[in-house]
């Protein structure tokens, strides 16, 4: 028998926590809290009263589900939507926001996971490798290669000349990504 | 920026979450309504250490004539998954116990009792490999699917890999070294062989190693065989000044180990997304080791560019069955109805007329198939069927949710872009044609004209907060305000919501009606594509609306008094895709 009110209390006690990290993710408001509630309902049965473990049992959840398996889900909405989550804070530049959200969009995703399990979450290396099923040498070398993307990236360094293989790479996938996300205008 | 700057940056953007008091027990009610599709997957998930969702909530198999996209391929598999919810296991297997993998749902004429396979807790695995014969969708479902054509055989027994650690020379000794060389009298030699070990490793680290390993080893001692580029005997003289041990080093020209390291990286960068199962960076043989999906032209191409000079041995689960080998059997599907990309050039995405659903495999088709058109960016995978895109993901190359096109389609005359075997198109398309919501997880249109370009463009929603301040009923977008039949005037909906967007937001209510609405779409099989909220404003989009969707909408709306946007991608010709429904009262 599951402690649901147990559960209600941990979701709104630890619901926004989570909410950040799906967001960094997702880079969307809506996609983010679909993204929590999934791996809540995957792991709601499993709920059993000790709130630190099940919350690094959902968090696992969270990733695992974004890098390997999410794709029903992974779904845009109109854009303003997007416009509403770059504005709801005020006190940030939504410059800085919206430049931060294309770089990570341009990691592909198990690089993102990574960049905000050890730069957001700040977990050690080897927790990040269990939490994602990869080798710890791996790890490294994507949180190395995550960071080098993010300062190369033309968004947030714009005086800078991004060095060559990430520019490549950016505008590659700008160009790929041009009519797509045109069509989140519908 | 450094590391401690990206940490902050990263803290400084993410906006205030909203509130997630709903969130609860929607979680709660999504989870029974998948217990119920798998509870003794869930019962056996208790017992495992690390759980792995995929496996064990994949869909409930689907009752819709089974897609077939692609060419018909064939490959060796173990076969995982639940008396109901059987899949196909690509990649590494966890070895936990249940072991747990996952993969495509498979679909078809599949019954347990075809294969040996162990039980614990609901959850099964097969520990033979069976070849399974059929088509790949990748993307169907979570996991994408595999309907089987023909009935899995126990698959031949492969030869086992052998490791093998050959002696680089005949006599590591010959330099007057021996294995008690190290030890002082008293030491523990175990102790003593690790730190001679850690030592070595020290000092092998800093050679341009191509390989190490140990044979003749017991764990701790052995004779240490090296591979280097370039000078073979200046490194071995720091290694001698380390390891008094047996030692064997050889020159070689294959890549370091560093480099090779830096090629898989390379290598899983390039593949599309999805197709990467697992790398090895190689070692007595220094080469790379790569298993992807399936293995057409062009991944092998984009797989052997990225890796550049170093070796690649590339496998795949599934290789594409030849056009006329026959099945072991008859194949319980139309063989004509099988779009044959496999006899097409690989990467060159096309697909071939399929017919409309076996009456006697569907419940009714006939209500179940409308003519409905729907605008999108047009897309398609190597070896998927064409898609009308309605959402995108981030990743490289683009996924895309949207419903299959199964009739006739060809990119000729069709402005598009390919990168990593995925092409879309540059413009909007618009399709009409006719389609089934069961088939696939957006449905897929059996039928259809050729694209046109173009298209009606969708209502602006950002336009009504400011309509609602200053707007007489002219400056209103052309969209159907419904109320489900007799109702308010005209006059008095918009006054009403207007008052609702508008108004004070009482963001609870609200966010229980986003999960509230959802639920109901779902629960007469409505797909969700989104939900979105602003101020008062509630949305959903969906691929298509029936009656039954509409009429769960307005009960939702009835219940909550707040007024819902409802979008629709796909629409009967000429008809709104956006509609407000509002309260009656």
């Amino acid at each position: 028998m599951n402690d649901e009110g147990g559960f209600e209390a941990f979701v709104r006690r630890r619901g926004r926590d989570l909410w950040r990290s799906a967001w960094l993710l997702t880079g969307d408001g809506g996609r983010a809290e679909d993204l929590v509630q999934t791996a809540l309902a995957k792991t709601y049965p499993r709920y059993d009263g000790n709130d630190r473990s099940f919350e690094a049992y959902v968090r696992t959840t969270i990733y695992r589900t974004f890098v390997s398996w999410w794709r029903r889900r992974w779904t845009g909405e109109v854009p303003s939507e997007h416009a509403a989550d770059i504005g709801t804070a005020g006190e940030v530049d939504g410059g800085l926001r919206i430049d931060v959200l294309r770089a990570l969009a341009e990691l592909p995703r198990t690089q993102r996971a990574v960049l905000v399990l050890r730069y957001f979450e700040d977990r050690p290396i080897a927790e990040v490798a269990e939490l994602l099923g990869l080798a710890r040498g791996t790890v490294k070398a994507y949180s190395h290669r995550a960071l080098e993307q993010l300062r190369g990236s033309v968004h947030l360094s714009p005086g800078l000349e991004a060095p060559g293989r990430e520019s490549s790479l950016a505008s590659a996938r700008a160009s790929v990504s041009a009519p797509a996300t045109e069509e989140l205008k519908s | 920026m450094n590391e401690e700057d990206v940490s902050k940056v990263l803290g400084q953007v993410v906006p205030e979450a909203p509130s997630p008091d709903a969130w609860a027990g929607a979680a709660v009610r999504r989870s029974r309504r998948r217990r119920r599709a798998g509870v003794a997957a869930i019962a056996a998930l208790a017992v495992i250490a690390v759980p792995v969702g995929a496996m064990v909530f994949s869909k409930p198999p689907s009752t819709a004539v089974p897609a077939a996209p692609g060419g018909e391929v064939t490959g060796d598999v173990l076969i995982f998954g639940t008396a109901e919810e059987p899949e196909l296991c690509l990649g590494a297997v966890r070895e936990s116990y249940p072991p747990q993998c996952g993969g495509p749902s498979l679909k078809g004429d599949f019954d347990w009792a075809q294969v040996a396979f162990d039980d614990e807790g609901g959850l099964r695995w097969t520990d033979q490999r069976y070849t399974v014969r059929g088509f790949y969708d990748p993307d169907d479902g979570d996991g994408g699917s595999f309907t089987l054509t023909a009935p899995v055989v126990l698959a031949p027994e492969g030869e086992p890999d052998e490791l093998d650690f050959p002696q680089l020379c005949d006599d590591p000794y010959a330099d007057g070294g021996s294995p008690d060389a190290g030890v002082t009298p008293g030491e523990d030699p175990a102790l003593a062989a690790e730190a001679g070990l850690q030592k070595l490793s020290e000092v092998t680290a800093k050679l341009p190693l191509v390989a190490a390993w140990l044979s003749d080893s017991d764990g701790l001692s052995g004779n240490y065989n090296v591979l280097v580029q370039g000078d073979a005997d200046a490194a071995f003289q720091k290694l001698r000044a380390v390891w008094p041990g047996g030692l064997c080093v050889q020159s070689s020209d294959a890549p370091t180990e560093k480099r090779r390291v830096e090629a898989l990286d390379a290598v899983v960068a390039a593949l599309p997304q999805g197709q990467f199962l697992t790398g090895d960076a190689g070692g007595v043989k220094p080469e790379l080791t790569v298993q992807v999906v399936i293995a057409t032209p062009e991944i092998e191409a984009a797989v052997r560019k990225a890796a550049e000079e170093v070796p690649v041995t590339l496998t795949a689960v599934f290789t594409p069955v030849a056009p006329d080998t026959p099945s072991t059997s008859p194949a319980p599907s139309d063989p004509t109805s099988s779009p044959s990309t496999s006899t097409s050039r690989p990467g060159t995405p096309s697909s071939t007329p399929s017919t409309l659903p076996d009456p006697d495999t569907s419940a009714d088709p006939g209500s179940r198939l409308r003519i409905l058109t729907g605008t999108a960016i047009l897309w398609q995978r190597d070896y998927g069927l064409p898609r009308l895109c309605f959402t995108v993901g981030y990743s490289d190359p683009i996924q895309c949710d949207g419903p299959a096109l199964k009739g006739d389609f060809s990119w000729d005359g069709i402005a598009y872009t390919e990168k990593n075997g995925v092409r879309t198109s540059e413009q909007y398309y618009t399709v009409t044609g006719e389609y089934d919501p069961s088939d696939g997880d957006w449905g897929a249109f059996v039928r259809h004209d050729a694209p046109i370009p173009g298209g009606m463009p969708g209502v602006e929603l950002d336009k009504y907060s400011t309509l609602c301040a200053d707007s007489p009923r002219s400056a209103w977008p052309p969209m159907l305000i419904a109320d489900g039949g007799e109702g308010p005037s005209f006059a008095v909906m918009v006054e009403r919501v207007c008052e609702r967007l508008t108004g004070p937001v009482d963001e609870e209510k609200r966010d229980a009606l986003v999960v509230s609405l959802r639920d109901a779409v779902e629960s007469v099989g409505g797909i969700v594509l989104g939900t979105g909220r602003d101020g008062n404003d509630v949305r959903i989009t969906v691929v298509a609306a029936d009656a039954e969707v509409t009429a769960r909408v307005s009960e939702v709306v009835e219940a909550t008094g707040m007024p819902v946007v409802l979008r629709t991608k796909l629409t009967p010709p000429g008809e709104q895709d956006t509609t407000i429904v509002v309260p009656s009262h």
